[in-house]
């Protein structure tokens, strides 16, 4: 699998670069992409040797595209993986800040996910608070307009969930937890034409 | 995830090039539907069947996630060439999904089909 024979100066400049960016692999995938990537190399350049290029390397590697591009290529299959498998919120949101860097939808898987598990946190906060202390934590409508959990000063407004208000506050961290995780799935998910189509059709 | 993909009446329509990079998935596990084959040559037979222009570096990160969901496994073969050959093939998942694919494309296209026929006919 590692090739013996000497690499040109470009070729082995172009799989640093390459190797670079992927760094969130072990140590065999890595060096099992960039094997793949120089075999690919080799004999593109034999191609473009036979069809009578003047610079078979520089060709084969403008051909292949920017090692950076590609290394995050790579990357995004990764972030796919680790996310298509796990329902665990940190590791989807690690998985979404990972793909910030490679695009629109990364930032808005992102953007989504700390929103929705900010606000599942907070209804959770919510509703041990009112468990702890049920005088300060309710759903308060008054002077101080309407607020869902705790007041500074909640003098001459009026509680109206009552005991309810901890399911209520259980349920919605639990909505918007397991809402922001399918969400983060879906956003983080591998993407086709194909695979939406067939989604429609079921 | 994908890079450039050109067409080859070079008019570069987005819609097209969308069109294109949904469809690649399925074209990749239908070159590999008979025989295991090695990076380069999935491109070759891309472009000489479907005419499809992939920008090289963007197949090697799709074989990869096609093989990470377990639909193709590879195997690495000592080539005449020098350097060992990555080879391709179909698992059962992937045969299964691949048919799958065609099933799915079948209905699409036939259904877009019947809505293009009044186009079709104004054009004859």
């Amino acid at each position: 699998m590692t090739p013996t024979m000497q690499r040109p100066a470009e070729i082995a400049h172009y799989l640093d670069r390459v190797r670079t960016g992927l760094k969130q692999f072990d140590d065999s995938t890595q060096q099992e992409i960039l094997s793949e990537i120089e075999g690919h190399l080799s004999e593109r350049i034999d191609e473009l040797q036979r069809s009578g290029s003047q610079r078979p390397i520089d060709d084969a590697l403008l051909a292949l595209g920017d090692p950076a591009g590609l290394a995050k290529q790579f990357s995004e299959v990764s972030v796919q993986r680790t996310a298509s498998r796990s329902f665990l919120p940190w590791v989807l949101l690690r998985s979404a800040a990972r793909m910030m860097i490679l695009g629109g939808r990364g930032f808005a898987a992102f953007f989504l996910g700390f929103v929705g598990y900010a606000t599942a946190f907070a209804f959770f906060v919510a509703a041990i608070g009112k468990l702890l202390f049920p005088h300060e934590f309710g759903f308060w409508v008054g002077p101080h307009g309407v607020a869902w959990g705790a007041l500074a000063n909640h003098s001459g407004d009026r509680e109206l969930a009552g005991q309810s208000f901890i399911y209520v506050s259980m349920f919605l961290a639990f909505g918007f937890g397991c809402g922001t995780t399918l969400l983060l799935r879906w956003l983080l998910r591998p993407t086709g034409l194909v695979a939406n189509i067939m989604r429609r059709l079921r | 995830m994908y890079l450039v993909m050109e067409n080859k009446n070079g008019h570069g329509e987005r819609w097209e090039a969308q069109l294109r990079k949904g469809s690649l998935d399925l074209v990749i596990l239908a070159v590999l539907w008979n025989e295991r084959l090695y990076g380069l040559e999935i491109l070759r037979r891309l472009e000489q069947s479907a005419s499809l222009d992939l920008a090289e570096g963007t197949l090697y990160p799709i074989l990869m996630r096609l093989k990470e969901e377990g639909l193709l496994e590879s195997t690495w073969v000592e080539a005449e060439t020098g350097h060992p050959r990555k080879y391709y093939k179909l698992t059962r998942a992937g045969r299964k999904r691949a048919t799958e694919m065609q099933q799915a494309w079948d209905e699409f296209s036939a259904g877009v089909s019947k809505l293009l026929t009044p186009i079709k006919e104004e054009q004859r």
